[in-house]
């Protein structure tokens, strides 16, 4: 009897992996499950052309999200395919008008998975750690009221593909664990967007996306839920982002997740809107 | 729990991004239909070398299928007039003598004993008339201006220089000279813009209520941003985009028939930033109209330099700068041609 449940689980996890292994084509980035793929770029290799092709190797490799104003680059080392299947390590510097610091991890990124852990530290130019309440606003968050906040995070991150020609549904896990957040104070998390405080704050994010019929843009219907453990409450997200292929190495990102439940009210500061940002991706051969 | 966005906050916002978006897809989503491609372009124009004439009717006059693709070559690919002046020397100059007096204003910080307390009693009517009753709207324009200003530069840069230009036309060479041409006319108008308001120290409209509706201690009063009234930044920046494209698209025929699309689009973009800034109580209508008016004029000013100028000169010679000084009575006068 234990050898034929033994055997169902085999059976099972094998039409699992048979399963994905049969949609290997439809990679992680979902750079190969596009219409239009194939056409000639002038801004570089076609989408899906460089990155999932070529050998493992040791390499460098960078990624610049730039839009109007901010500029965010992560620099990576690791052994694989960069930007497509690879295991290494992270390195992503902050430096911004409300803030300096920066996170340094490990990254696994796959076919249909794509995992990370690091440590976060952050140091706030214009923030301090807020006074427990209720609930906030934005006039809140600006209050100077004693040292400027300086925290360290714990913050990991699994991404889940299930590619399901001609859709790709994703699913985001975030976990977060804040140090250095003085007693009955929160803090607001600029990755997050949201105030909290010490122990767990759990993002979760799920989506949808499908590539516009003759068209290399990729749009996703998301909805988001962060779960702020200090404070037992919920913030909802809902909307979309939107992707725009251009080449392997650039391409163009916006996203619209307006928050829709909060205990704060927080306006933008809250909320995924309308940034459009231009990513470029390179690597060393 | 609350449920803490409205509905009407919730439309607002997406018919915002709804229509941004939507901008950006214009050009491709519009003249992919119906209109030659790049190969068929450069077909065409190979057929009419050999002798075949582009009126005649073609072989193959079954209807053709209407599909939709957006990829590169989709449009026509277009030209940097020869008669056009290049993006030079000089330009870097203008541009670095905007990022620096940007730079430089921000770090002498604002005059502190500039005009605070109130407007002119024109800027106090419009005020009264427009400002929303809750801190919470206001916040919300502040975000719409923010969002409409992010959405103009973005479009600007990747929507029309990179994509529309480099990609969608594969015309690198046009669209480079774009983007060169909007970064020297951003940061003109910003270094205009910081310099004046650090100079002139006005104190934003919503200053009176430090101390009393708003915390003291906050970021909105602390901050050397609350003596930057004079003139609007988010405003000139936001025509000068406007105008600029309105530019590009005449003189490059990005837009076909129909180059006053564009031009409505981004002016309309613009006036709605600017009437939001002083809905945010950020800034008084005399702020906003001279940012307006700055911004327009820089903003037009430096694709007519490169595509008005140019076009004076004979068809088919080199652009170049010359600078000539010349004696007069009483001292010197300096010609430049760009």
């Amino acid at each position: 009897m234990q050898h034929l449940r033994l055997r169902i689980v085999l059976a099972q996890a094998l039409l699992v992996f048979a399963l994905l292994g049969g949609s290997q084509r439809a990679s992680a980035q979902g750079l190969e499950t596009m219409p239009g793929a194939g056409f000639q770029s002038p801004l570089g290799s076609p989408p899906g052309a460089r990155w999932s092709t070529g050998r493992d190797r040791w390499f460098l490799a960078g990624r610049i999200d730039a839009g109007f104003l901010f500029l965010r680059p992560r620099v990576s080392a690791g052994y694989g395919r960069p930007h497509f299947d690879w295991i290494g390590l992270d390195f992503v510097p902050t430096v911004a008008f409300s803030a300096a610091g920066g996170y340094a991890g490990g990254r696994m990124e796959g076919r249909f998975v794509e995992i990370r852990t690091g440590l976060l530290y952050q140091y706030s130019f214009n923030r301090s750690f807020l006074p427990e309440a209720p609930s906030y606003d934005l006039v809140d968050l600006d209050v100077l009221d004693g040292p400027r906040a300086s925290y360290f995070l714990w913050d990991s991150e699994l991404d889940l593909y299930f590619p399901i020609e001609p859709l790709r549904i994703r699913y985001q896990i975030q976990p977060v664990v804040a140090d250095g957040i003085p007693e009955d104070h929160y803090l607001y998390f600029d990755n997050l967007r949201v105030i909290s405080g010490r122990g767990l704050t759990l993002r979760q994010r799920a989506g949808i996306e499908f590539f516009w019929p003759g068209t290399t843009i990729g749009i996703a219907p998301e909805v988001e839920l962060v779960w702020l453990d200090a404070r037992s409450a919920v913030v909802f997200r809902a909307g979309g982002t939107v992707r725009w292929l251009l080449s392997d190495e650039f391409e163009v990102r916006t996203s619209f997740l307006p928050v829709f439940v909060s205990p704060d009210q927080l306006g933008r500061a809250s909320s995924d809107v309308l940034e459009f940002a231009l990513r470029w991706r390179w690597a060393t051969e | 729990m609350r449920l803490r966005i409205g509905a009407f906050q919730f439309a607002h916002v997406l018919v915002i991004w709804l229509w941004h978006f939507c901008a950006l897809l214009a050009p491709g989503v519009a003249f992919a239909q119906g209109r030659p491609s790049h190969d068929e372009a450069q077909n065409r124009l190979q057929n009419e070398t050999e002798g075949q004439s582009a009126n005649e009717p073609e072989e193959k006059s079954q209807p053709q299928e209407r599909t939709l693709k957006i990829t590169p070559g989709a449009l026509p690919p277009v030209v940097y007039p020869k008669t056009a002046l290049r993006v030079g020397v000089l330009d870097a100059v203008l541009s670095g003598v905007g990022a620096t007096m940007a730079v430089a204003a921000s770090v002498a910080g604002p005059k502190s004993d500039g005009p605070h307390g109130s407007g002119t009693p024109f800027d106090e009517a419009i005020r009264d008339a427009l400002l929303p009753n809750t801190f919470d709207m206001q916040l919300l324009f502040r975000d719409t201006s923010d969002a409409l200003l992010g959405a103009a530069i973005s479009y600007v840069f990747i929507g029309d220089a990179l994509i529309h230009a480099t990609w969608l036309r594969k015309s690198p060479d046009v669209g480079i000279q774009m983007a060169l041409i909007d970064a020297e006319v951003t940061l003109l108008t910003l270094g205009l813009s910081q310099l004046t308001a650090h100079a002139v120290g006005r104190e934003r409209p919503y200053g009176r209520e430090c101390g009393a509706e708003l915390d003291e201690d906050s970021a909105h009063c602390t901050w050397n941003d609350r003596y930057l009234s004079f003139f609007s930044t988010h405003t000139s920046l936001s025509f000068s985009m406007a105008a600029v494209t309105c530019a590009h698209h005449h003189a490059l025929g990005l837009s076909g028939r129909r180059p006053w699309i564009p031009c409505v689009v981004g002016f309309t973009a613009a006036a709605v930033t600017a009437f939001s800034r002083i809905m945010a109580d950020q800034h008084y209508m005399t702020d906003v109209m001279t940012g307006a008016a700055v911004g327009t004029l820089v903003g037009f000013a430096v694709p007519a330099v490169h595509y008005g100028i140019g076009r004076l000169r004979p068809r088919g010679a080199h652009s170049s700068n010359s600078v000539v000084v010349l004696p007069t009575f009483g001292g010197v006068t300096v010609r430049g041609v760009w």
